[in-house]
């Protein structure tokens, strides 16, 4: 995974429009930011310097909201993006109730998790795809932006194939 | 860029999917400030621009005139809201008639007798919830797979059909009932947490306990219409009697709706069906006080009354003190009779009315089928029937002989030694 650390955070910044300046990894693969002769260490600690600088409000409001944000974007980092495969059924439960992760609006935390996730969602079968439907269902809402998207190719999650084989009711 | 005034009174549903829709393309819309709901709608000016009389109504600009709130919504969306291709168009405008036709009138045979703006009625508010069951499963169907109606994004349908869905959504779909539809509550939350939405309508928060059906409210928003000051009197004692949890704005607007949602309605069956029948002929028996006079038709009645399968009643009318006019204090009896009507095969009643102008009661001889109050049998009949005090009279004794003879031929005084005025015969 921490050769994806730098991709990801040069896609965040490339959808923020914003800078990603230098990123190299570090000891222990810690990635490393410098930009305009300042330095921040760490996944997270990168994220957030990017913040301010987008015209994009991906933030969170209110209080709660930042600190749910925050949650989601640790929890990506420390389990999903290790082994996505053994948390797609947590999050598919966690979006039956919800079109984003936090609040009502799109955030920072779906887009990380659209980049984290991009490659297992590529690789799902029709079956899985069908399996996880409300993940699909947030999966295919974000890959449609395409500034979010950028050099991805969009996942195919049309049910048509799979309800040929076996009428589905949905 | 669309611009222009639009008409309506404030926090209607309807006028929200343009208020929406204009915030999401910035076409610059402006609610006009100066309208007053059934006066300026009535107004020549306003009825040359728009001969329905109806609102939403939108003015644009250029001095060109828009019904209807779906294509007012419409003229003042962008691109992104009607829809980018002409696939996407069709299937917007397919789900604004799936709102108009599946959802808004079941929805309003379920809210409306909540709010009072239309009489309860149990068979159609029974069948309003069942139909609202079906049209949100074809929605939650469709929002399985999908996070917004139309495409990836916000477009009209989902402005127009969460304003649909307002009223039920925040009024009656409580926790229990939306349970099954887990999808079509995450997009309805959605869409109407969107800063766009709430700038409209502000926060949205969905039911927690269904509100229930009070009749009096329906009875006070009716009452409002007719701007007498007997009824409004009536109304103040009311309300501070029993204070309403919270006053609701909504004007009695959408009775043309409430009309169409009624006439859907299957046919009701009679609530004495399940009393005896007895071997008193209600037709019979008002034949012949219709035909004769009544010193055939009292003896008459008495000769074939069924003692043991209909009662007879003393119902006197609670706030005489308020009666001023003696033709409104008739419009009074006869309303209720009107709204009295489905009791009529199994009932007979003369209301009269003693005294004069300013100085009046109102009293009545009441039969009908079985010995409880016959208003409990059925919800539509108790509109009225709490401003009358109620007596059971033994049909045995001689006075109550004397008063079934007075009031049905209409002579005698009343307790106060009033004169007979007028009566009704509910018939």
């Amino acid at each position: 995974m921490s050769s994806n650390y730098l991709s990801h955070l040069n896609q965040v910044a490339t959808f923020m429009k914003v800078p990603p300046g230098k990123l190299t990894l570090g000891i222990n693969n810690v990635p490393m930011h410098s930009h305009e002769g300042k330095t921040h260490r760490g996944f997270l600690n990168i994220l957030y310097s990017y913040l301010p600088h987008s015209t994009k409000n991906l933030a969170g409001e209110t209080s709660e909201e930042k600190a749910e944000l925050y949650q989601w974007l640790e929890y990506s980092l420390i389990y999903v993006s290790q082994s996505p495969l053994h948390y797609l059924s947590e999050i598919n439960e966690f979006l039956t109730t919800r079109t984003y992760f936090v609040a009502q609006t799109l955030t920072i935390a779906d887009v990380l998790l659209y980049y984290i996730l991009y490659n297992v969602m590529e690789n799902l079968t029709y079956l899985e795809k069908e399996k996880y439907i409300n993940l699909s269902r947030w999966f295919d809402n974000m890959q449609q932006n395409p500034e979010l998207r950028q050099k991805n190719k969009l996942v195919d999650f049309n049910t048509n194939y799979l309800a040929a084989i076996s009428p589905a009711r949905h | 860029m669309a611009a222009g005034t639009l008409y309506t009174y404030p926090e209607n549903f309807r006028a929200y999917k343009a208020l929406v829709a204009a915030q999401y393309s910035s076409a610059n819309v402006k609610v006009a400030t100066n309208f007053v709901f059934g006066e300026t709608n009535k107004t020549e000016a306003f009825l040359k621009k728009f001969p329905s009389g109806k609102v939403p109504a939108f003015e644009t600009s250029c001095g060109k005139f828009l019904n209807d709130s779906n294509a007012i919504a419409y003229y003042v969306s962008n691109q992104q809201l009607r829809g980018n291709t002409d696939f996407e168009k069709s299937e917007v405008l397919q789900w604004l008639g799936f709102a108009d036709n599946e959802i808004l009138p079941s929805a309003c045979a379920w809210v409306f007798p909540i709010l009072g703006i239309m009489p309860y009625n149990k068979v159609s508010f029974e069948k309003a919830k069942e139909d609202i069951k079906v049209a949100l499963n074809v929605l939650n169907t469709h929002l399985r797979t999908k996070t917004f109606l139309v495409g990836e994004r916000i477009t009209l349908a989902d402005i127009s059909m969460a304003c649909t869905m307002l009223y039920v959504y925040t009024k009656v779909l409580d926790p229990e009932f939306r349970k099954p539809f887990i999808h079509v509550t995450r997009w309805f939350t959605t869409v109407v947490n969107q800063p766009q939405f709430k700038a409209v309508a502000g926060e949205t928060k969905l039911c927690d306990k269904v509100a229930e059906v009070d009749p009096k409210k329906f009875q006070q928003q009716q009452g409002k219409g007719k701007d007498t000051k007997k009824e409004q009197k009536k109304e103040e004692k009311k309300e501070q009697k029993k204070p309403q949890p919270k006053k609701e704005k909504e004007p009695e607007v959408e009775l043309d709706l409430a009309d169409e949602a009624l006439a859907m309605e299957p046919k009701n069956k009679d609530p004495f069906d399940s009393l005896p029948k007895g071997t008193f002929n209600m037709d019979d028996y008002k034949r012949c006080y219709s035909n004769e006079d009544e010193s055939v038709s009292v003896p008459y009645f008495w000769e074939k009354f069924d003692s043991e399968n209909y009662s007879i009643w003393m119902g006197e009318y609670k706030y005489n003190e308020e009666l001023s006019k003696a033709f409104m204090s008739c419009n009074l009896i006869t309303g209720m009779f009107q709204r009295l009507d489905k009791m009529r095969k199994q009932a007979f009643a003369s209301v009269c009315l003693f005294g004069e102008d300013n100085n009046s009661t109102i009293s009545g001889i009441w039969v009908w089928r079985g010995q409880e109050l016959a208003f409990n049998l059925c919800p539509d009949w108790q509109i009225d029937y709490e401003v009358y005090d109620w007596k059971k009279l033994d049909p045995s004794t001689e006075e109550t002989k004397n008063l079934v003879k007075q009031y049905f031929s209409w002579t005698g005084t009343d307790k106060g030694n009033r004169k007979f005025n007028q009566g009704k015969i509910f018939k």
